[in-house]
């Protein structure tokens, strides 16, 4: 019988890359508005140029993968 | 390809009056939430209608509704609009002529702050304001940009 595999250095791994998330009650990621606060207003305005686009893009990629070959 | 940006870029190259409203205010503000269109509240003369149709030249701009309709404002048009609702090839633009919980544009343009942006001025809501015209909006996603900028509130309120 093969011994179970040993996880146990990915869960480390998962627990050392999960970053402390301050949320509010209402469901506001405060971490992520204080990032947003950091940039200026433009640069804001660039993201979010940039999300909508690959935004976009997932839902233009999402028939493709769908589509029977 | 959207790109909110150009199409904000061109109307301040092209010198309308207008103050920034709706989601890439509150983006430009600093909430997450990502929005489809630019909504600006402007002055609806012949004059301001006329330099909006310019600003959108050469990116196809169509009424919304009638996407078969390209823009060609006539002055008898320019009377009668209250709002237009435009696709363009760089994205939508709403041109309100007032702000739900606001008012018209000269009240709009009491509340508004001035961004020094790297394509130019730009009137921008403020953010008080801005949550009060979208909790009069009172649409889901409009209250969950409230709570967004609430936060925001509360975060300059600490610094």
């Amino acid at each position: 019988m093969n011994p179970s595999p040993d996880f146990s250095s990915a869960h480390d791994c998962r627990v050392e890359s999960a970053q402390p998330h301050e949320w509010h009650a209402g469901g506001v990621d405060i971490s992520l508005l204080k990032e947003s606060l950091a940039m200026s207003p433009w640069e804001r305005m660039l993201a979010n140029d940039d999300a909508l686009n690959f935004a976009d893009s997932l839902r233009a990629a999402m028939p493709r993968r769908n589509a029977k070959p | 390809m959207q790109n909110l940006s150009e199409l904000m870029r061109r109307l301040i190259a092209s010198q309308v009056d207008f103050v920034l409203v709706g989601g890439f205010a509150a983006a430009s503000h600093g909430a997450l939430l990502v929005t489809r269109d630019v909504a600006i509240c402007c002055r609806f003369s012949e004059p301001n209608l006329m330099k909006i149709q310019q600003a959108f030249s050469g990116v196809n701009p169509v009424h919304r509704a009638r996407p078969d309709l390209p823009l060609n404002l006539t002055p008898e048009e320019c009377r009668s609009l209250k709002n237009l609702y435009l696709k363009t090839d760089l994205g939508v633009v709403d041109c309100l002529g007032e702000v739900l919980g606001v008012g018209d544009y000269d009240e709009v343009s009491q509340h508004a702050i001035e961004l020094n942006l790297p394509v130019g001025r730009c009137q921008v809501l403020d953010l008080e304001t801005l949550i009060k015209a979208k909790e009069a909006m009172g649409r889901d996603h409009d209250l969950v940009t409230v709570r967004h900028l609430r936060e925001i509130e509360n975060l300059r309120s600490k610094n």
